[in-house]
């Protein structure tokens, strides 16, 4: 209908001429005079005809819109500078905003890649505080601010009793088992595992790639175990070879046969981590080694809460009507359990969780600050999208003749402001394809920054939708910084503004530059959030420790998962120490049952003879080597440290710190007072000796109670070990040889997360160094951005008001009121920018309050030096322009016209 | 500053005048102009067909294939793009007709006779 034989504009305007020759004819044999005008006159409009005849089935919006687009990218070219640093500053904004999203994504929004995620629900339970009901956890647990103490662990028997329930489809349970050593082909390494039900990859819909997954038959007691291998593993170990299937592995050094891998791209349902092997469930406790010396079965007992579970939905069944029948079976199940007032008085609630995203911590604990990133980063773009507009109001304003033209040949305003909105459109395409290159080099260098970040692996990539999110972004920035001058060219009016003025309307260009104070306001805020982040990073830098991390290497190692139990445990971390210490290089070697500052902790439950305000209080507990405190130097302030008498069969010594003393002991002499273990047997230990405080958990928290034990005493919960190595110079060169001294006492002992001591520190406020980093960043662009803007303002408006300016000086003005004239108005935006900053930099800091570390985002004192950098910078970009005011030539600027 | 529409006055015109070119090329085939001519003279000047309006029409009939369009040389030897009915044509023309006659008829009737 629309393009079938169209007319040709040409031929049609030759028929239109043999017409009017035809016509004349004729009239020229009924004698009209002038018969050529007489005929045209009887036409009508021919020009008019024309047109319409070749608008006749044409879009023409189409039409109109190529024109805009050739035009648009003619004005382009003829200015390549300008255009240039508009699509680049634009490139930083939308990239920077991509890069962001691609980790908002990661952390966020995506689901775990299995068949139809939305039907799975995890289990969880809620209670106020810890439920005492709950002896024993093993798991993450943190505070929901609608629900209470939330958590995600049951005890084994819940699996069984709410699996009957037949309102889900499936269920399964998992319990990630952290790392273990798995040896492959004579080579020992540290995997992450997971226990799983017979249900699992049948509930996930997991389609094995070669083999089969975790089966229920695999769960009866006396079935041969299995191990299903991830992908990668499988890739790096056997090559992807199907002979991988039978072949035997050690775990933890029980053998397990291969009978699977499980589909390419699953990586567990913890996203933060990525799981290699998979062991069925019964295995847990004889294989895991921090369970190993549980004396009872974690199966059987109904306090010991560490099973995850999850399951998939029925279709038609609602997460709530699941929820409530699960809900029912688990309070009846869990009232059972109860065996005193005070379990019974706090029994834990059931509730369903969307498992589309797996395993939530992440999300958690993520979420917020990576939003906090988005933020900053939208700011960015706020602002470049401000500086724009201002631009291209100004160039805008420099065209009006060529806008008033128009309207004076016939124009309508929305054709004009359209052509102007395409012009925009088209400087954001261009800074949205360069943003591409930037969102790729910001995600990478995000994910370099972020190493460290919660210990956690992040799959940021540049899909589709992060390229959707851009371009939709580029439609956004360019609709928003056109829109300006595109209103505004629709308000000129037509005989005024032909002619060139030679005083330029001062309410013209301050309108104009009405949007350098919202730069300058949005700046503020990015300014005073570093200055905010930096000084939680320097704060927490400054933390005392209260040892001394410096050229300490730090590593671990588990003989247990080798196989060595109890005493020959022991003897193998002395001999370990010995050889570390006959290392070339090393001053000290010690080694802990966990590492100092690395957000572990351990508790026990102590109580003091003699003093009734100190029974049964859990205080932290850590089990060392002798000559632990001398080699991370925590000074001993009374008594002694451990040294090699302190063995399995001497008596139970314990040295505490100063804060336990003061807390727990009795009044005088803390040595040779009595410290009562509340485990099974209740050993008594006397404290030999007091240590200074020193931070044992975070930097963030303060020093606690901590009792210190010879783990030579403390066979029954030793397994893994965190040895320090104190070096004389750099410690990473003693790497290799700590490998080789590990590796000469048994190679079946692999070194576990090698690290430097200040780096493992570091990493823990990884999160802290990132904002400062990117903070700084952002906040050092935007304050760039805003005072280019505003320079560029003032100068564009210095030379709109040459003339008056020139008149100012002929009649007598001093050249110092001329600066202070420019400068007047510059100060009123600057003002003006930090007032209405100053409303959004307080709110905004209420949300960063979570993540500052002594630093009051409410304090005046916070302010005042993020409004004095932005004020200096202010000042010295209007200093330019004014300083040139002031040595305009009067009679230049008179002949200027 | 829009132009001006004309398209209030075309469209009352559209159907009567394609019945109008259509019926003037019944005998033969004719260039544009004269069609205009021939409309005006048969209609005893009643018709003062607008050229413009004419030039339209034949475009939109030329598209539905109504008619055809050739160019050639007119009596006194000038140039001219000469229009002859299609079949399809015809057969507009015979049901347009038609359709005219009875809306005559019926206006006719409701007028009643002419008052002498």
């Amino acid at each position: 209908m629309f393009f079938r034989r169209k007319r040709n504009p040409e031929d049609f305007a030759e028929e239109i001429r043999a017409h009017l020759a035809l016509e004349a004819d004729e009239l020229a044999s009924e004698g009209v005079a002038d018969p050529q005008a007489a005929a045209r006159r009887a036409f009508g409009n021919v020009t008019a005809l024309r047109e319409r005849s070749y608008e006749r089935g044409r879009w023409a919006w189409a039409d109109e819109l190529r024109q805009d687009v050739r035009y648009g990218l003619r004005s382009m070219r003829k200015s390549p500078a300008y255009t240039a640093g508009a699509a680049l500053l634009l490139a930083l904004g939308i990239g920077a905003n991509t890069a962001i999203y691609s980790f908002v994504e990661a952390v966020v929004l995506r689901s775990l890649p299995v068949p139809d995620p939305n039907f799975l629900v995890l289990f969880k339970w809620s209670a106020k505080g810890n439920p005492k009901v709950a002896r024993h956890h093993s798991g993450e647990s943190h505070t929901d601010p609608s629900r209470g103490n939330v958590a995600g662990n049951f005890p084994y028997r819940a699996f069984e009793v709410l699996s009957a329930n037949s309102v889900l489809s499936d269920t399964f349970a998992f319990f990630g088992g952290g790392d273990v050593t798995a040896l492959v082909q004579g080579r020992a390494e540290r995997v992450q595992s997971m226990f799983v039900s017979g249900g699992f990859f049948s509930g996930l819909r997991l389609t094995p790639a070669i083999g089969r997954g975790i089966d229920p038959q695999d769960e009866r007691a006396g079935a041969p175990g299995v191990v299903v291998l991830s992908y990668s593993y499988w890739q790096n170990h056997f090559g992807e070879r199907a002979d991988a299937l039978g072949q035997t592995i050690l775990v933890n050094n029980t053998p397990f046969i291969v009978a699977g891998v499980a589909p390419k791209g699953f990586v567990g349902l913890d996203t933060s981590i990525d799981t290699h092997v998979y062991l069925p469930l019964r295995f847990c406790q004889s294989v895991r080694s921090s369970f190993a010396n549980v004396p009872d079965s974690i199966y059987a007992d109904n306090h010991w809460y560490w099973l995850q579970m999850m399951g998939r939905l029925r279709p038609g069944v609602s997460l709530r009507r699941a929820e409530a029948a699960l809900a029912a079976s688990w309070s009846g199940w869990v009232g059972t359990t109860a065996e005193t007032e005070a379990e019974r008085a706090n029994l834990p609630s059931f509730y369903l969780m969307s498992g589309a995203t797996g395993v939530d911590i992440l999300r958690f604990y993520l979420s917020r600050p990576v939003f906090v990133l988005a933020g900053m980063a939208g700011l960015i773009l706020l602002i470049a999208c401000a500086n724009l507009a201002n631009l291209q109001l100004s160039r805008a304003a420099a065209r009006r003749r060529e806008i008033l033209l128009r309207f004076g040949l016939g124009a309508s305003r929305w054709r004009v402001a359209r052509q102007l909105l395409t012009e925009s459109l088209l400087l954001s395409a261009a800074g949205g394809a360069l943003s591409v290159c930037f969102a790729w080099a910001g995600m990478r260098g995000l994910l370099a920054l972020a190493q460290g970040w919660q210990d956690v692996t992040f799959r940021a990539e540049l899909n589709w939708n992060c390229l959707a999110v851009s371009a939709a972004l580029t439609a956004l920035t360019g609709l928003l910084f056109g829109m300006a001058p595109a209103l505004h060219a629709t308000r000129l009016q037509l005989a005024s503004g032909l002619r060139e003025p030679r005083i330029g309307r001062p309410s013209d260009w301050l309108r104009r530059g009405a949007l350098v104070p919202v730069q300058i306001a949005l700046s503020l805020m990015l300014v005073a959030g570093a200055s905010l982040f930096v000084r939680t990073l320097s704060n927490l830098r400054a933390v005392p420790l209260g040892f001394n991390p410096g050229r300490v290497l730090a590593f671990e190692a588990d003989a247990y998962q080798a196989g060595y139990k109890g005493e020959a445990m022991v003897r193998f971390y002395a001999d370990l120490l010995d050889r570390l210490r006959a290392i070339p290089g090393v001053h000290a070697a010690a080694a802990s049952s966990y590492s100092l500052v690395a957000g572990d902790r351990s508790g026990t439950s102590v109580s003091i003879p003699g003093n009734p305000a100190a029974s049964k209080v859990r205080t932290s507990v850590m089990w060392v080597s002798p000559e632990f405190f001398s080699a991370v130097q925590i000074p001993i302030a009374l008594g002694r440290e451990f040294n090699d008498r302190d063995s399995t069969s001497a008596p139970m010594v314990v040295v505490v710190n100063e804060a336990f003393a003061a807390k727990h002991l009795l009044p005088g002499n803390p040595i040779g007072q009595s410290v009562r273990f509340e485990s099974p047997g209740q050993p008594i230990a006397s404290v030999v000796g007091v240590a200074r405080d020193s931070l044992l958990h975070s930097l963030k928290s303060a020093p606690e109670p901590v009792v210190f034990g010879a783990y030579p005493q403390q066979l029954k919960r030793l397994t893994r070990m965190t040895f320090m190595v104190r070096s004389a110079g750099e410690p990473l060169v003693l790497a290799s040889p700590v490998r080789r001294a590990v590796d000469s006492l048994d190679s079946r002992v692999p070194v576990l997360a090698l690290r430097t001591l200040e780096g493992q520190i570091g990493n823990t406020i990884g999160q802290e160094r990132l904002f400062a980093f990117l903070c700084s960043v952002f906040a050092g662009l935007a304050l760039v951005i805003a005072v280019v803007g505003l320079y560029g303002t003032l100068a564009y408006g210095v030379s709109r008001r040459t003339g008056e300016i020139g008149v100012r000086i002929a009649l007598g003005a001093r050249r110092g009121r001329v600066v202070a004239m420019i400068l007047r108005e510059s100060v009123a935006m600057i003002v003006a920018g930090v007032a209405i900053g100053l409303p959004f930099v307080w709110f905004s800091g209420k949300v960063i309050g979570t993540f500052l570390f002594r630093a009051a985002p409410d304090d005046p004192r916070a302010l005042v030096t993020p409004v004095l950098v932005l004020i200096v910078s202010a000042l010295l970009a209007a200093g330019l322009p004014a300083w040139r005011a002031a040595r305009i030539d009067p009679m230049q600027a008179l002949r200027h016209e | 500053m829009p132009t001006r529409k004309e398209d209030d006055r075309v469209a009352l015109l559209q159907g009567t005048l394609d019945l109008l070119i259509l019926r003037t090329l019944l005998l033969g085939p004719r260039h544009g102009q004269g069609i205009a001519r021939a409309i005006q003279q048969n209609s005893e000047e009643v018709f003062l067909v607008d050229h413009g309006s004419l030039y339209l029409a034949l475009q939109r009939l030329e598209e539905k294939e109504w008619i055809d369009a050739k160019w050639g040389v007119s009596e006194n030897n000038r140039k001219a793009r000469f229009y002859s009915l299609t079949a399809k044509g015809r057969e507009q023309l015979a049901e347009k007709t038609s359709q005219w006659r009875r809306v005559a008829r019926a206006m006719g009737l409701i007028l009643g006779p002419e008052e002498a």
